[in-house]
C-alpha cells in the first residue's frame, strides 16, 4: 500500500517536472536564440527533400480536385471570363492614357523610386499551417543570396518575409502569420495601418485612425514604413468589419502558392550584422544628440 | 548497469516511425484547398492511437522530443508542441476519468475530452507567451474537422482487422 502510494506520487512529480520542462522551452523558444535557429534552418535544409516526397500525393489529389471542379464549371467560367476580359479591355486602354501622363510627371519632378530587384524565384517545398505557426519552405537559401528580413511576394501580392536561412532552403513567415505584422496604407483613403496576421485565413487592421473610413473592397499596400518591406506591393482587400474591426483578405492564398520570388533589400543590407538575439542598438562613435549631430556633420 | 532491452528499443522505434510519418503527414494536408481555414490535427490522432493501441508504455521524453522536433521542422513556437502532446498523453492515459469516460462513452469521447483539453491549455500558453488573440475560427475549424477525421482514421485502421476476420479466420 505505501509503495503503491510513493510511486503514485512520483509518477505525479515526473509529470510535473515534464510539464515544467515544457514551459520552460516555450520561454526559451520565444527568445529567439540564434544556435535554435540555426538548428531549425538545417534540419529544414536537411528534412524538405522528404517532406516534398511525402507531400506529392497531397498535392495530385488537389490537382485532381482542381480539374473535377474546373471541369464541372467549364461553361459558367468561360461566360465569366468573356464578361471579365471586356471589363479589362476597357481599363487597359484608362491605364494606358493614365501611366503616360504618370510617367512624364514622373520626369518633371524628377522622382526616384527605390525599386527592389528579385534575388531568387523559387518553388515551394511546402507549407506548414496548423493553429500554432502558419510558415512556408522555399527551394532557395544562402547560395543563392537569400538572406533574413528578405520580403517574399508572388504574382498576386505579398507573401511574406524569410525568417531562417540554410544553405539550400529558407522559410518564410507568411503574412497570416499572429506574429507577423506589416505597416500598410490604405490606397482609396489613404490612411496607414498596421495588417496584422491571426493564425487564421484572414488578417487584421490595427493602429488605424479613429478618423478613418475604409471602404470594404479597397484594396491595402505595403506603405514602405520601417524599412522591411518595399512600398506599394499588395496585401490584400477589405472584405468585412465586425465590432469596429476591418479584416483584410490577402491577395495571395499561400495554399495555392507553387512558385515564389524574394526581393532585396536594400535598407537591410546597409544596416551592419548585428551579434547576439537582442534588439540592442549599434555603438556609435559620437554622442546620440537628436537634432544636433546633423548639423555636426 | 541496466542490460540492453531489444524489445524496448525495437517498440519505440517503431513509435518513433509512426509519429514522424505522421508528422510529414501533418505538413502534407497543408496543400489541400478544403481545408480552407486550419487543418485537422492528423499527427494527434495518430500519437493518441499510438498510446492508446501500442502493447507498451510510450516514453514522456520521447514525447517531449517529438514535439520539439516537429517546432523546429514547422518552424513554429519551440516546446509548444511538446507541451500539447504531452498533456495529450497525460489526458489519455494518467487521468481517473480518462478511464470512467472510455469505459462508458468509448474512445472517440475520449479522444475529444483529451484533444480538447490538451489543446485549449497550449493555446492558452501561446496566447500568454504571443500576447495576442489568435482567430477563434481557424481553432473551432481545427477541433472540428479533427473530431469528423478521427471515426475515419479508426476504420481505416480497423479494416486489416475486420478483413482478417472476415476471409481468413473463416
Amino acid at each position: 500500500m505505501f509503495f503503491e502510494k510513493s510511486k503514485l506520487y512520483k509518477n505525479k512529480f515526473f509529470n510535473s517536472l515534464l510539464i515544467l520542462i515544457c514551459l520552460i522551452l516555450i520561454f526559451v523558444g520565444k527568445l529567439d536564440l540564434i544556435a535554435l535557429r540555426n538548428v531549425s534552418s538545417f534540419l529544414t535544409d536537411f528534412l524538405s527533400p522528404i517532406s516534398n516526397l511525402v507531400s506529392k500525393p497531397a498535392l495530385e489529389l488537389e490537382n485532381v480536385i482542381k480539374d473535377v471542379q474546373s471541369a464541372t464549371f467549364l461553361r459558367d467560367e468561360n461566360i465569366k471570363l468573356k464578361n471579365e476580359n471586356r471589363r479589362l479591355k476597357i481599363i487597359e486602354t484608362k491605364l494606358a492614357n493614365s501611366e503616360s501622363e504618370l510617367i512624364e510627371l514622373k520626369k518633371l519632378l524628377n522622382f526616384k523610386i527605390n525599386r527592389s530587384k528579385i534575388i531568387f524565384t523559387g518553388r515551394v517545398l511546402n507549407i506548414s499551417g496548423g493553429t500554432f505557426a502558419k510558415t512556408m519552405v522555399v527551394n532557395g537559401g544562402s547560395l543563392d543570396g537569400i538572406k533574413k528580413g528578405q520580403p517574399v511576394i508572388s504574382s498576386l501580392g505579398l507573401v511574406g518575409s524569410i525568417i531562417t536561412v540554410g544553405p539550400s532552403s529558407s522559410r518564410v513567415l507568411l503574412t497570416i502569420d499572429i506574429n507577423s505584422m506589416i505597416p500598410s496604407y490604405l490606397t482609396q483613403s489613404g490612411w496607414p495601418a498596421i495588417v496584422q496576421g491571426e493564425n487564421g485565413k484572414l488578417l487584421k487592421l490595427r493602429f488605424l485612425s479613429s478618423e478613418a473610413k475604409p471602404i470594404i473592397g479597397e484594396i491595402i499596400e505595403t506603405s514602405g514604413h520601417g524599412g522591411i518591406f518595399p512600398s506599394g506591393i499588395n496585401v490584400g482587400k477589405i472584405i468585412s468589419m465586425s465590432n469596429g474591426n476591418y479584416y483584410v483578405q490577402p491577395l495571395p492564398n499561400p495554399q495555392k502558392l507553387r512558385f515564389v520570388s524574394i526581393l532585396s533589400n536594400l535598407k537591410l543590407e546597409k544596416r551592419k550584422k548585428s551579434i547576439g538575439f537582442a534588439p540592442l542598438q549599434e555603438n556609435q562613435n559620437q554622442l546620440n544628440l537628436k537634432g544636433f549631430n546633423k548639423f555636426n556633420n | 548497469m541496466e542490460k540492453f532491452n531489444p524489445e524496448f528499443f525495437f517498440n519505440n522505434l517503431i513509435f518513433t516511425l509512426i509519429i514522424l510519418l505522421a508528422c510529414f503527414l501533418q505538413i502534407s494536408l497543408n496543400f489541400l484547398s478544403f481545408f480552407i481555414i486550419s487543418q485537422p490535427y492528423v499527427l494527434a490522432i495518430i500519437l493518441f492511437l499510438a498510446i492508446r493501441r501500442l502493447n507498451f508504455e510510450t516514453s514522456s521524453i520521447l514525447i517531449i522530443l517529438y514535439g520539439l522536433l516537429y517546432d523546429l521542422i514547422t518552424g513554429g513556437l519551440i516546446g509548444i508542441h511538446s507541451l500539447f502532446f504531452l498533456l495529450l498523453k497525460f489526458f489519455t492515459t494518467n487521468l481517473n476519468i480518462s478511464n470512467k469516460i472510455l469505459k462508458k462513452f468509448g474512445e472517440w469521447f475520449l479522444f475529444s475530452f483529451s484533444y480538447i483539453t490538451s489543446l485549449l491549455i497550449t493555446k492558452f500558453m501561446f496566447l500568454i507567451v504571443n500576447l495576442k488573440f489568435p482567430d477563434i475560427y481557424a481553432i473551432s475549424f481545427n477541433i472540428g474537422t479533427t473530431l469528423l477525421i478521427f471515426p475515419l482514421i479508426l476504420f481505416l485502421i480497423d479494416i486489416p482487422k475486420v478483413v482478417f476476420k472476415v476471409f481468413i479466420s473463416k
